[in-house]
């Protein structure tokens, strides 16, 4: 009896477990797979994507993938740990295919966005340093505050810093870096626009002045001087075609045109070889004496005194020359204008008393300066 | 009896069924965790990025693969290589810091070496500029040098101060390059005045100008 009873008990434990078995092997055979090879694909493309910096030139897409991978895997997780066969990984498989498919345009697009933002990186740093360059070149010659010259050093810095942190693919700080120096460059820029917006106002008179002493090279068979202070440039004229060009230096305050005696400033007008000195009665080499003042300089600095914008105990001054002992690199005279020895040797041989010299703030406009 | 023995068997087959389960390793988990943390911490993820993302490509992995087992019925579950990956990602992160380390102090080094140039290239500066034209002959570009190198001695301060603070070397060594070569480019400008300015010496010129 007692047998029997055991082997009943057996019988349908058997049977229970077997069923039980069966019922498992089904949910198992049918219940939800999570999208595991979608989640391996996913770091293997992301891996990919960050490696060609798509985080920093694809950021919006790449930072979607990682929004999209961080909310699959919570939801794989939740899903997880529910009984297996209330699991529905649905949820999960669509955020990692997004992930997925946004991993893979970050990827695509970074290549893309890294050479268009080099581009207009390396096209915009390339134009400050141009900026730069021709501020060294000709605006370190204009008379300006010394935090004007302290923000184009400071921008200089800034530009260059942010090259360095772009070549280190920190494109973040050097942008940032980047618009520090843009600033500051036109914090300088906007003084250095507004002192030769005011001096260009008389543009149009250096124009007529310059084209009339080329007229007298070209009527008159002679050569003629042009001096444009801007350019440091001092243009030889014969018969009306440009001949030679030398470099010039002037005094200190050579921006404007000169006032009164002493304000080592360098006349603007139309003038002419009164007398030439040669090395015995020159104390600069050799030179060539200019009637300044003019007539026009005289009547100029006549109403300026009427006016009280000059002093009357102030003079016109004179002695105004082209000469040697040049070549210095600064403007260093008290008005004159300097060459170079074996410059004002060639000048001295070709111009004679009586030719025409005209000294003006600039030949070209303001606009084709700054181009 | 019987009641018993079926008992004793029901339990038996659970022990052994409930024993055979896998554990999630937590342990391995929270330790890439604390890894992944203190190799950010260092700054691995700015100065060796690439070490840095293989750690953290190793714990998505590490973690994807306990998922993959936890979504399996619990008797089928093994965590081995799971185990494995999570492990791998401490020695990746101890790695990536180690590389941190190496990279700060050689940057620091660098950083060290161009303060110290750039102090020896603005005392030169100042030595040329002393030397300068003065007077009328180039007064005015020898004050704008001046500026110029005031300028350059602002970043030199700002950088011996942030190597002092042990600031981010790696913004100091952006920052202390373009400096150096600035303070070059001083020296060689200045060069060049001194030895325009040496022309020949004028006679004393008439007063009037």
């Amino acid at each position: 009896m007692r047998s029997g009873f055991i082997k009943k008990a057996l019988f349908y434990f058997g049977i229970l477990s077997l069923a039980s078995l069966i019922v498992m092997i089904l949910l198992l055979l049918f219940m939800d797979k999570p999208p595991m090879e979608d989640f391996n694909k996913c770091i293997e493309i992301m891996t990919k994507a960050k490696k060609v910096n798509a985080d920093v030139y694809a950021p919006e897409y790449y930072q979607s993938a990682e929004t999209n991978y961080k909310y699959a895997f919570i939801e794989l997780r939740r899903q997880n740990e529910k009984l297996f066969f209330q699991r529905n990984f649905s949820k999960a498989k669509e955020l990692i295919v997004n992930a997925i498919l946004k991993a893979e345009l970050a990827r695509n697009a970074s290549g893309t966005n890294k050479d268009t933002q080099k581009a207009r990186f390396l096209k915009e740093t390339e134009m400050l340093r141009k900026k730069l360059d021709s501020y060294h070149e000709f605006f370190i010659k204009l008379p300006l505050r010394a935090q004007t010259r302290k923000d184009y050093e400071f921008g200089k810095l800034s530009v260059e810093e942010s090259v360095n942190a772009f070549e280190k693919g920190d494109i973040m700080k050097a942008n940032k870096k980047l618009n520090e120096g843009k600033a500051r460059i036109g914090y300088a820029d906007a003084e250095v626009n507004q002192l030769l917006k005011e001096y260009f106002s008389r543009f149009s008179k250096w124009q007529r002045w310059v084209e009339s002493t080329i007229s007298t090279s070209a009527n008159n068979k002679c050569y003629a001087f042009v001096v444009d202070k801007i350019k440091h440039k001092g243009f030889l004229y014969l018969n009306g075609k440009l001949y030679k060009e030398y470099d010039v230096e002037f005094g200190k305050n050579w921006i404007g045109d000169k006032l009164y005696a002493g304000d080592n400033a360098t006349p603007e007008g139309r003038y002419m070889v009164t007398r030439k000195k040669g090395t015995r009665d020159s104390g600069y080499y050799k030179a060539m004496m200019l009637n300044y003042p003019n007539a026009e300089d005289r009547s100029e600095f006549d109403a300026r005194r009427r006016s009280g914008q000059i002093s009357r105990s102030r003079g016109i001054g004179g002695l105004i020359e082209i000469h040697g002992n040049g070549g210095k690199g600064v403007d260093w005279t008290k008005g004159c204008v300097a060459l170079s020895d074996d410059k004002i040797d060639e000048l001295y041989s070709k111009l004679s008393v009586g030719s025409p010299v005209t000294i003006v703030g600039s030949t070209v406009a303001l606009s084709d300066l700054l181009k | 009896m019987k009641k018993g023995l079926l008992k004793l068997v029901t339990l038996s087959i659970l022990v052994v069924t409930l024993a055979s389960c896998a554990k999630v390793p937590q342990a391995d988990i929270d330790a890439a965790n604390v890894a992944i943390e203190a190799a950010k911490k260092a700054g691995a993820d700015r100065y060796v990025a690439a070490s840095f993302q293989a750690a953290v490509d190793a714990q998505k992995s590490g973690l994807a693969q306990v998922e993959e087992q936890n979504a399996k019925f619990a008797l089928f579950r093994n965590y081995d290589a799971a185990k494995t990956t999570l492990t791998s990602v401490t020695t990746l992160s101890n790695k990536a810091v180690e590389e941190t380390t190496a990279r700060k102090e050689a940057l620091k080094a660098e950083v060290t070496a161009a303060v110290a140039e750039l102090t020896t290239t603005i005392a030169g500066d100042k030595e040329l500029l002393a030397k300068a034209p003065k007077g009328k002959e180039g007064k005015a570009a020898v004050e704008a040098i001046g500026q110029e190198i005031g300028v350059v001695e602002t970043v030199l301060t700002e950088v011996s101060a942030g190597l002092t603070n042990n600031d981010d070397i790696l913004t100091l060594s952006e920052k202390v390059k373009p400096a150096v070569e600035k303070a070059k480019a001083i020296n060689t400008e200045l060069t060049d005045v001194i030895a325009k300015a040496k022309g020949p010496k004028a006679k004393a010129p008439k007063a009037k100008k």
